[in-house]
């Protein structure tokens, strides 16, 4: 079978994506974020055990915890592949082109518009910063999720039908985020009501289908949760000082900075020329998860960040329209002639707008894995019997993973006992003067180490502990055994 | 040839469970679950409230000398009087009493509900009924003494669709001796009612009716006035706290969430007859703002969407879908929905409040005498359970001082300061602490705060009583 030029230019970014993945993350052997951790853990516990993780002895010293447990056993399956933690998200994440290449091509027919949104969507900065080297729950979550979209453009083979059904079922079991494709699914059903775009029998069902089974499974994984804190289970019992993070506004300078400018630009064209002037039934449903992901995130119901990342992508997507519609315009004129001259401008703009910030970001996020030195430290402590050891909130699954003892706290909110107060105690124990205000503190947690790391330093702005002499504190590796 | 026989056999079927008894047996069967989970202790604090005045009105004592360390009866007498009219006749347990008259009023409830929709068509006698039986709310209506006012309500309801008004305004007279907020939604509901049957001048006789009634309460308003107005939240607001009351699986005793959507479902059927069916839309709007404010508004909105729903769930079944796979799935997932929250309910139930710990605790109490202090939420047990008097309780309306009384409990839970301790036992002649672990985890973020610190450190404190989490402390003055 004849492989088309245009499927090898495909390959061709699939594989200079994951190239540049790979470049990075196989730089050091940890990773650039927390959350890494908690998913390594959760996923050797499964390998050890075959069930998920119900009650967290270690976490908060001890706590029931929530989450859909189907990643950590796909990457259980895996585990024995060298670097399969290291090589399977990011592969996952680079062939988030091929989805977004698919999408494209169906809204526009336009293969070199495809090809155009699939480079674009590969080098978000923002995307990049969420996911490289970071074991993460998106590098499912994303292709899953676009294929869906896919499915639902493209209802007329019966395949997409019955993909789209068993992706339905896994999605909720991925990462409550499924909430978010249910919440555009029924913005997008409300809008083409009110623009008076009829939508297929099959389309309306496999929507109803897919909100209530996503529902019926959520409320089944968090009934504990949404028992414990009824609506407000939305803000995940995040503690107020670190939640009104995320309630931010966002100005147009640091959405380009973040999204990239050529996703953002060519993405309202889309959704203006798509839905205003061709009421784009596709266009109407991508820009209605742009838009929820971007109201959610604005209003804080999901992670600031991992809203805008959403909306940055299917921006890209969407971006393949007005492209498509600037070429076939230019065929219209003389100057089609030098058709190459504009690919080439094209080409350059995505590699010094989009690929450079995204390898300025790439190269950041990667010096700023967890030093040598703290790792070691961790490492040191696996030695130890019943330790409690008190870090900062986003080390705290670095802490169970590594060193494999007891946190006072991590960022896994949900069902934590008292985060707030365990958030304000261990900022007082990094941050105040006195001895004995920290001694308490430590007592109340029965901590048995301080973990004094570079981010922690960087986070409150020290360089030791303002009581470090006492002689209640010992210093061991990267922070300070409590003695007494 | 073979789909024919099968949709003739579901008709059949379907035809077979619509019959009054054979749907009065499953709902006997699962009204049964709560109070089987519930053998040994009642849940909540509704009962055990009115068994206390009950007993007090068969004594002849007309003043409860308990609740706040005394304080006058409110006059909502109706469900203790019933208690206590039946003790005398049955000389029963009060357990074992409260818990088949709840079920019976309940059980009478469905019947009547039956009644009204029986000339229905019989899937929806079917779906409604069953939508019914199964519901949270409708479960937890049957442990509480707002059953009778719901019961009442209904037969109102049902005399009226028979045309027998003056027995339905007799029957609607009642509702006022056992519930001021029941009386204000069930005239909301018979409004409603009588504008959707086109006798809408009937509404100014039970109107009437109901103030004619209301003269009970008229020497009591006249002699204390109105109640305190409260200076402290009783519970949460907001749209959060809204949703929470009115739909189960947010954590409530409400609508569950897979009724509620066939219900939009069924709205949307409905709304194709436009104005037609504009009353039920705005009775179900009426009642769910309703529920923001009064419990028996949730169970009244249980009933309008289990009838409703059902017609969501016919058009599921009965419209023509595109495919026959997607179809069978939604059905599935609406019955798993349906029953998940069934299922979650009977497991929160069985988890409610107090168990037997607690109960073992205050009853630990029984040959003591002296005012114990404890969480609002725990004074009507302490009453009840241990025959001792509170320093508060959550029958807020009519308490004497209660705002000043709440705000020193409050003061005294959180302060470390052993002469205001001292100074707030004293003025409240406190003898016993009791604290469990539910109020321990819900009051203070840590274990030497505020009471619990005076508690620990203090000599004029002493633990008399410490099981499974419960602690009862003595003051020594």
């Amino acid at each position: 079978m004849k492989i088309k030029n245009k499927n090898y230019l495909l390959i061709g970014i699939f594989l200079f994506t994951l190239a540049f993945r790979l470049y990075f993350s196989l730089q050091t052997n940890y990773f650039s974020s927390d959350d890494a951790y908690f998913n390594i853990r959760h996923t050797n516990y499964i390998i050890e055990n075959f069930k998920p993780i119900y009650y967290d002895e270690l976490s908060y010293g001890g706590r029931y915890v929530l989450y859909p447990p189907l990643f950590h056993y796909f990457l259980a399956i895996f585990i024995l592949i060298p670097f399969a933690l290291k090589i399977i998200p990011e592969i996952l994440l680079a062939s988030l082109v091929f989805f977004v290449y698919l999408i494209a091509k169906e809204i526009t027919k336009d293969e070199n518009a495809a090809l155009f949104s699939a480079l674009i969507s590969a080098f978000i900065p923002l995307y990049i910063s969420e996911t490289l080297n970071q074991v993460s729950i998106y590098s499912i979550v994303l292709p899953l999720l676009f294929y869906m979209f896919y499915c639902l453009i493209k209802l007329d083979k019966k395949i997409h039908v019955n993909n789209f059904i068993i992706a339905s079922f896994i999605l909720p079991l991925l990462s409550p985020i499924a909430f978010l494709f249910v919440f555009s699914i029924i913005f997008y059903f409300i809008l083409t009501k009110t623009e008076d775009i009829e939508l297929s029998k099959l389309k309306k069902e496999l929507i109803l289908f897919s909100s209530i089974l996503i529902l019926l499974i959520s409320f089944i994984i968090y009934k504990k949760a949404f028992l414990e804190y009824g609506l407000n289970l939305i803000w995940q019992n995040i503690p107020f000082s670190l939640l009104s993070e995320h309630f931010r506004g966002i100005g147009v300078l640091e959405l380009i900075y973040i999204v990239g400018i050529i996703p953002l630009f060519l993405g309202s064209i889309a959704i203006f020329y798509g839905i205003f002037r061709e009421k784009s039934i596709a266009i109407l449903l991508l820009g209605s998860f742009m838009l929820m992901g971007l109201l959610l995130a604005i209003n804080g119901l999901i992670d600031f960040n991992t809203g805008l990342m959403f909306f940055g992508i299917t921006a890209s997507i969407i971006a393949a329209l007005p492209v498509h519609r600037f070429f076939s315009y230019l065929k219209l004129t003389k100057i089609y002639k030098y058709k190459q001259i504009f690919i080439v401008a094209g080409l350059l703009l995505v590699f010094i707008l989009s690929v450079i910030p995204s390898y300025d970001v790439s190269k950041r996020l990667i010096n700023n894995v967890p030093s040598n030195e703290d790792i070691k430290t961790l490492e040191m402590l696996r030695d130890f019997k019943d330790l409690v050891v008190l870090g900062n909130v986003y080390e705290g699954n670095m802490i169970t993973t590594i060193a494999g003892k007891k946190n006072v706290i991590d960022n896994l909110f949900l069902l934590a006992p008292k985060p707030e107060q365990r958030l304000e105690d261990v900022n007082l124990v990094y941050t105040t003067n006195f001895g004995t205000v920290a001694s308490e503190i430590l007592q109340r947690y029965k901590v048995g180490y301080i973990l004094l790391s570079k981010k922690t330093k960087e986070l409150y702005n020290i360089t030791d502990l303002k009581y470090a002499n006492e002689i209640c504190f010992k210093k061991f590796g990267e922070g300070y055994q409590v003695i007494c | 040839m073979q789909m024919k026989y099968a949709l003739r056999n579901l008709e059949k079927v379907i035809k077979l469970f619509a019959k009054k008894y054979v749907l009065l047996v499953i709902c006997i069967v699962f009204l049964l679950i709560p109070f089987i989970l519930r053998f040994n202790v009642m849940a909540g604090e509704d009962n055990y409230y009115n068994i206390r005045i009950a007993e007090n009105l068969i004594k002849g004592i007309y003043y409860d000398e308990l609740s706040y360390s005394g304080r006058e009866l409110i006059p909502t007498l109706g469900w203790p009087v019933i208690l206590a009219i039946f003790k005398t006749l049955l000389n029963i347990p009060y357990e074992i009493l409260v818990t088949m008259l709840t079920f019976l009023f309940t059980a009478l409830s469905f019947l009547i509900f039956y009644s009204l929709i029986k000339e229905l068509d019989v899937n929806i006698i079917l779906f409604s009924s069953l939508f019914l039986i199964i519901s949270p709310a409708f479960l937890y209506l049957s442990t509480i003494s707002l059953s009778v006012v719901v019961f009442l309500m209904l037969l109102t309801i049902y005399l009226l669709s028979k045309d027998y008004n003056k027995l339905s305004l007799f029957t609607f007279a009642f509702i006022p001796f056992f519930s001021i907020s029941g009386t204000f939604v069930s005239l909301i509901i018979v409004f409603m009612y009588t504008l959707y049957i086109k006798r809408s001048k009937l509404f100014s006789k039970f109107l009437l009716v109901t103030l004619l009634a209301s003269l009970i309460y008229l020497p009591f308003v006249y002699k204390f006035g109105l109640p305190e107005r409260l200076t402290f939240l009783m519970h949460q607001t907001g749209i959060g706290f809204a949703l929470k009351r009115i739909i189960f699986d947010l954590g409530g005793f409400g609508v569950a969430t897979f009724t509620l959507l066939l219900s939009f479902l069924g709205f949307n059927i409905l709304w194709e007859k436009k104005y037609k069916n504009i009353v039920p839309l705005i009775t179900f709007i009426s009642l769910i703002i309703s529920s923001y404010f009064f419990d028996i508004a949730i169970f009244y909105l249980n009933f309008l969407v289990c009838f409703i729903a059902s017609y969501g769930l016919i058009n599921i079944l009965t419209r023509k879908w595109y495919s026959g796979i997607i179809k069978k799935f939604v059905i599935l997932i609406f019955v798993s929905g349906l029953l998940f929250s069934s299922l979650s309910f009977l497991n929160q139930f069985n988890r409610e409040l107090p168990n037997k710990d607690i109960v073992d605790g205050l009853k630990h109490l029984k040959d003591r005498d002296g005012v114990v202090l404890s969480n609002y939420d725990r004074g009507i047990w302490i009453n009840t359970l241990s025959g001792n008097k509170n320093v508060i309780d959550s029958n807020f309306y009519y308490a004497p001082d209660v705002n000043s009384i709440f705000e020193n409990v409050q003061k005294l839970f959180y302060t470390r300061d052993i002469e205001i301790s001292r100074w707030i036992f004293d003025k409240y002649n406190i003898r016993y602490i009791f604290i469990d672990n539910f109020m321990k985890n819900k009051i203070w973020e840590e274990d030497e705060e505020g009471l619990l610190f005076i508690l620990k450190y203090s000599k004029e404190f002493q633990k008399i009583y410490s099981k499974n989490g419960v602690e009862i402390w003595e003051y020594l003055k």
